[in-house]
């Protein structure tokens, strides 16, 4: 039998690297998600004050 | 949420400029040209960024001070007026100033300009974290210098690598001539970010016990838990993708780093609630 081709050798595919973009919007979000946890976890989230200084001025 | 979203942008700009002008000026004195045009035109975009999220910061701050919404600031000035002379917001003016020096002049730093330019935008994210907790504590002096060095640390490990993976990936030779170089200079940051992170709990927290007791000793202990795996990623690093590096072989060293930086951007979340918890 003739080989009319030549035999190309099946190898596993390699996984890419993530490109830039994908890079940096991880990056923002991982951020986002570790405030808002770790303000949820501590209970420090926004509370308006009951005094200020533009309750004073007024 | 708008002044610690702000503040995370703002850190992370911030960081990004340290790393691109640190790698320029120490890791790449023998980059290709190419490779230093695309470094120096992105530092100037990060900086306006820096610049940008700094100035919201500002307005986040004295509205946060004030006591008012974003909106009502308007109708304060005299407020706006008397919070602006407070140490906080005069410190947030200082690094808007050092921003904006580098967004308007950070594309012309070479060589050694570049070189004394990194140790000045290293000092642009001191003035505000030194005028925070550090400054109020029994022995404030060694406080601030533990921050300090804490932050210089962080700042050069996290950027650096920023760099590397995002902005300098298109230029395989460079990044086989600066990955060894950061690779050492990493090591240091991580010993010094380790380091000063240990002093200023021993300084700043009240005995070992508030660790796990209170809000501010349970963030430190999550982020004394994310630094011990990123020095675990750091150590694999070492063991196998850096080495792969100079055979050529990029892309593990890529993809590593891609989740490291995932790591990182967690722990400047948690650093920033950190800031703003009593």
């Amino acid at each position: 039998m003739v080989e009319l081709a030549p035999r190309v050798e099946r190898k596993a595919p390699v996984a890419r690297a993530p490109g830039t973009v994908a890079v940096l919007a991880a990056l923002f979000l991982a951020g986002l998600a570790a405030i808002v946890i770790a303000r949820w976890w501590t209970g420090t989230r926004y509370h308006p004050c009951a005094v200020g200084i533009a309750r004073s001025v007024r | 949420m708008g002044l610690p979203v702000t503040q995370f942008v703002h850190e992370m700009a911030g960081v990004a400029v340290v790393g691109l002008i640190f790698l320029r000026a120490v890791s790449l004195s023998r980059v290709t040209e190419p490779a230093r045009a695309h470094l120096a035109a992105i530092t100037v975009r990060w900086a306006w960024l820096w610049a940008g999220s700094t100035l919201a910061w500002i307005a986040f701050t004295l509205s946060d001070v004030i006591g008012t919404g974003l909106g009502d600031l308007l109708g304060h000035a005299d407020a706006v007026v008397a919070v602006s002379g407070t140490d906080r917001v005069l410190a947030e003016c200082a690094t808007l100033w050092v921003a904006l020096a580098v967004a308007l002049f950070g594309a012309r730093l070479s060589g050694s300009a570049a070189m004394s330019a990194a140790g000045h935008q290293r000092r642009g994210l001191l003035p505000s974290a030194l005028t925070g907790h550090a400054g109020y504590h029994p022995s404030p002096g060694v406080a601030m210098v533990a921050l300090g060095l804490h932050l210089v640390g962080a700042a050069i490990w996290i950027g650096g690598l920023l760099t590397l993976v995002a902005h300098l990936r298109g230029f395989p030779d460079d990044v086989r001539v600066a990955v060894p170089r950061f690779s050492a200079a990493a090591l240091v940051c991580a010993l010094a970010v380790g380091v000063s992170g240990v002093l200023a709990i021993a300084v700043m927290l009240d005995g070992w016990a508030a660790l796990l007791g209170t809000d501010r000793g349970q963030l430190i202990v999550a982020k004394t838990v994310a630094l011990v795996l990123l020095a675990s990623v750091g150590y694999w690093h070492r063991r196998r993708t850096v080495p792969a590096v100079r055979t050529g072989c990029l892309r593990p060293l890529l993809r590593l780093a891609a989740g490291e930086l995932l790591l990182m951007g967690a722990t400047v979340g948690i650093a920033v609630v950190l800031s703003i918890t009593a």
